[in-house]
C-alpha cells in the first residue's frame, strides 16, 4: 500500500519558440486516481509530461507536490514517479536482465516481484540474458513496461504507453493500471487512441484554443 | 532596495529607462575619452626610456581592464540569472560578451603595436598578453555556445554555467600562465616594470580607464535594448514601440 | 548509489571496447607526426617531449568524453538517471570516475612507451606517470562540463573542444612545467602537490556545474 500524495498543477502554460502550446492546465491528483491527458497532435501532451517531471520549465502556473512548490520537492517527488517517455532509457548494451536490474536496484523499496517473474509477465520469457539491441520495438517498450512491476513508486507518468503494443499486451497493461491503483497508486497517461479502462479516468484536454 | 531590484528585472523599464539616459550616458563618455586622450597624448610627459610609444597605454591598460571588468559582469549576471531566474540579467551577460570581446581584442591589438617598439616584435609570449588572448578564448567559447543552441532560455542558462566556471578558472590561468612566463622569460623589458608610475601619467590614465568604463555602458546599453526588442516582440508594447 | 552509478558506467564502456581503443590510438598516431613535422633529433625532441605527451594526452582525453554521454542523451537513459533520484552531480561524478579509469588509465600506462619514441630522459619518466596520474582528474572533470553543456548538440565535437581547452591551460602549465623541471634534474614536488590541489578542487566543484549543465541540456 502506497502512502498518500497528492500532486496538484495550476494554470500552467508552456510557449515554444513563437507558439504557445497550451494555457491554462490545471488538474489534481492522489491516491487511486487516473488522469488521461488528451490533445490533437502538436498540442504539447508529452511536453505537459516533461513540465510535471521537471525536465523543462513552464512558462506560467506552479506545481505542488504534498501540497509544497515542487521545486523545494523534486528529489521525493523523483523517488515517488516512474516516467516512462518517447525514449525509453533501456541500454541497447545491457541485457534485459541487467536493465530491470540496475533501474530496480536504483530504488529505496522495490515491489515483492522478481525480476524473472516479471520479464515473463511482460511476454519476454527467455529472453533475460538477451541483449536488448536485438529486441524488436515493441519488445524494447515492453522492457520498460516491466520496470513497472518492479520498481516501487506510486506515480506513473507514462507518454503514449499503449503505443508498439499489441492488443494483448493492450489489455494487459489496462489490467495492471487497474492493479496499480489497487495499490494506492496512480496514473497520469496520454494516449491519442481510445482507451477502455475500468476504473474512473479523469479527462484533461489541452491546447491553445 | 527590492522594488529597484524587481523593477531592473522588468525589460519594458529598463528600456525606457536606458533610451532615456543613452545621450546623458553617451555624452560623458565621449567628454571623458577626448579629454582623457588629449591629457594623455599632449599634456601628460613622455616615458623617460620609451618616449612617445609609451602613449599607448593610454588606451591599451583601459582596454585590458575593461576586458576582464566585462567578463567578471558577464559571469555575475549569469549567477543572478541563475539563482533569481531573472531574465534581464542573462540579457545583460549576452550583452556584455560580444564587447568584451572586442575590449579583448583592442588589448592586444595595442599592445602588440606597443610591443613592435619595446620589444622588436608584434607578438612577444609575455605573461599579460597570453592571459589576455586566452581571455579572448573564453569570450569566443561563451558566444559559441550560446549561439550553438537554438532555444534562447536553454542557450541562456549553458552559457551562464560556462561564464561562472570561467571566472573562476581566469584567476588560476591567470597567474599560472604568469608564473609560466616568469619562468621561461628571455631578457625582455617589461611594459610597465616601473613599480610607481609617475603622477604626472597615473592621472590621465586614470580618466581614460573611468570614461572606458563610462563608455562599456553606452555600448552595452543599446546592445541590451536591441536584445530586449528581439526577445520581447511578441508583446504588445514592443509592437507599439516599433510602429511609433 | 554512486557504486550502482559507476558500475553502470563501467559495464557500458567495456562492451564498448573498439571505441575505449580509439583515444589511446589517436594518442599513438598524433604523437608520431610531431618526430615527422619537427625534427627526429633526439635533441630537439626530447626539449619538446614533456609538452607534446601533454598536450596529446589532453587531446585524447577530450576524444574519449563522447561514449560516455552520448548514448545516454540519445537513448533517453539521460532523463531516467535523472529521474532517478540520483543527484546530477553524482551522475556526473560516476561518469567522470569510469572516464579516467578506463581512458585516463590507459593513455597514463600508454605514456612510457611514446616517452621512448620523443627521446625523454629516462629519469623524467616517473615525474611524466606522476604529474598525468595528479592532473588528469582534473581534465576528466572539466571535460565533463564541457561535454554535458554540449551533449544536445548535433556537432557539439568541435564546440566541446573550443570550450574546455582554455580551461586546460593551468593543468598543461603545471604538467609540462613539472616533467622539464624532473629532466633538469630539478624538485618536482611542489608542483605535483599544486596537481593535486587542482584535482581536489575540481572534483569538489566540477560536477555541480556540470550537473547543472546536464540539467539544460536534456531540457527539451
Amino acid at each position: 500500500m502506497y502512502s498518500e500524495f497528492t500532486l496538484k498543477c495550476d494554470n500552467l502554460a508552456l510557449i515554444r519558440g513563437e507558439r504557445l502550446l497550451f494555457k491554462q492546465a490545471a488538474f489534481e491528483l492522489t491516491n487511486r486516481q487516473v488522469l488521461h491527458i488528451q490533445g490533437a497532435n502538436g498540442t504539447g501532451k508529452t511536453s505537459l509530461l516533461r513540465v510535471l517531471c521537471g525536465i523543462i520549465e513552464a512558462d506560467e502556473g506552479e506545481l505542488h507536490w504534498q501540497q509544497q512548490p515542487i521545486e523545494q520537492t523534486r528529489q521525493d517527488f523523483y523517488l515517488n514517479t516512474i516516467y516512462l517517455g518517447h525514449q525509453l532509457g533501456v541500454k541497447k548494451a545491457m541485457t534485459v536482465e541487467e536493465n530491470l536490474a540496475f533501474y530496480q536496484a536504483m530504488r529505496p523499496q522495490s515491489l515483492s516481484v522478481s525480476i524473472s517473474e516479471a520479464i515473463a509477465q511482460v511476454g519476454l520469457a527467455g529472453f533475460e540474458q538477451q541483449w536488448v539491441a536485438n529486441l524488436s520495438q515493441g519488445q524494447k517498450r515492453r522492457v520498460s513496461l516491466a520496470r513497472l512491476l518492479l520498481e516501487s513508486a506510486p506515480l506513473w507518468i507514462l507518454d503514449e504507453p499503449f503505443v508498439a503494443l499489441d492488443v494483448k499486451g493492450q489489455s494487459w497493461l489496462a489490467q495492471h493500471f487497474e492493479a496499480h491503483r489497487e495499490r494506492g497508486g496512480s496514473i497520469i497517461f496520454t494516449s491519442h487512441q481510445p482507451v477502455e479502462l475500468a476504473c474512473d479516468v479523469q479527462k484533461l484536454v489541452i491546447g491553445a484554443q | 532596495m527590492w522594488t529597484w531590484f524587481y523593477k531592473l528585472g522588468s525589460p519594458k523599464w529598463f528600456f525606457e529607462m536606458s533610451n532615456r539616459w543613452q545621450p546623458w550616458v553617451f555624452g560623458l563618455a565621449m567628454i571623458g575619452l577626448v579629454g582623457g586622450s588629449y591629457w594623455g597624448l599632449f599634456i601628460a610627459p613622455p616615458d623617460y626610456y620609451q618616449g612617445d610609444t609609451q602613449r599607448i597605454m593610454y588606451i591599451h591598460v583601459p582596454s585590458a581592464y575593461l576586458s576582464m571588468f566585462a567578463y567578471l559582469m558577464m559571469a555575475i549576471a549569469s549567477a543572478i540569472g541563475l539563482i533569481w531566474r531573472m531574465k534581464m540579467a542573462y540579457i545583460v551577460s549576452v550583452s556584455c560578451a560580444p564587447i568584451g570581446a572586442a575590449f579583448t581584442l583592442m588589448a592586444l591589438i595595442t599592445g602588440a603595436l606597443w610591443g613592435k617598439p619595446t620589444w622588436g616584435t608584434y607578438w612577444e609570449w609575455d605573461g599579460r598578453m597570453t592571459s589576455e588572448l586566452i581571455l579572448l578564448f573564453l569570450y569566443i567559447g561563451y558566444m559559441a555556445l550560446h549561439y550553438a543552441i537554438e532555444d534562447t532560455q536553454k542557450a541562456d542558462k549553458a552559457a551562464a554555467i560556462l561564464a561562472i566556471v570561467g571566472v573562476v578558472n581566469l584567476p588560476i590561468i591567470h597567474f599560472s600562465v604568469e608564473w609560466w612566463h616568469s619562468l621561461h622569460q628571455t631578457a625582455s623589458l617589461s611594459k610597465l616594470e616601473k613599480p610607481s608610475i609617475d603622477e604626472a601619467m597615473l592621472w590621465p590614465l586614470l580618466v581614460m580607464i573611468t570614461a572606458f568604463q563610462v563608455f562599456f555602458v553606452a555600448v552595452l546599453m543599446p546592445n541590451i535594448r536591441n536584445h530586449i526588442l528581439w526577445r520581447e516582440r511578441d508583446t504588445r508594447w514592443v509592437k507599439e514601440e516599433v510602429s511609433s | 548509489m554512486l557504486g550502482l552509478l559507476i558500475k553502470r558506467e563501467i559495464r557500458l564502456l567495456l562492451r564498448r571496447k573498439a571505441e575505449l581503443l580509439n583515444p589511446l590510438f589517436f594518442f599513438l598516431v598524433v604523437t608520431t607526426m610531431f618526430p615527422l613535422g619537427i625534427s627526429p633529433e633526439a635533441k630537439v625532441l626530447s626539449t619538446l617531449a614533456p609538452g607534446v605527451l601533454w598536450v596529446c594526452v589532453l587531446l585524447s582525453l577530450l576524444l574519449s568524453l563522447d561514449v560516455l554521454y552520448r548514448e545516454d542523451f540519445d537513448d533517453g537513459s539521460l532523463v531516467q538517471l535523472l529521474m532517478s533520484g540520483a543527484s546530477a552531480a553524482n551522475i556526473v561524478l560516476a561518469k567522470s570516475i569510469a572516464n579516467w579509469l578506463f581512458c585516463a588509465l590507459p593513455l597514463i600506462v600508454m605514456s612510457p612507451l611514446l616517452s621512448v619514441m620523443l627521446h625523454l630522459p629516462s629519469d623524467a619518466l616517473g615525474a611524466l606517470i606522476a604529474s598525468l596520474l595528479a592532473g588528469t582528474p582534473v581534465l576528466c572533470l572539466l571535460g565533463a562540463i564541457g561535454m554535458s553543456l554540449t551533449v544536445g548538440l548535433r556537432r557539439g565535437g568541435i564546440l566541446l573542444v573550443l570550450l574546455v581547452l582554455p580551461l586546460y591551460i593551468p593543468v598543461l602549465i603545471l604538467g609540462t612545467m613539472l616533467v622539464s623541471a624532473a629532466s633538469m634534474g630539478h624538485s618536482y614536488l611542489p608542483l605535483l602537490l599544486l596537481l593535486i590541489a587542482a584535482s581536489v578542487m575540481s572534483v569538489s566543484l566540477a560536477p555541480w556545474a556540470a550537473g547543472a549543465a546536464l540539467k539544460v541540456s536534456v531540457s527539451e
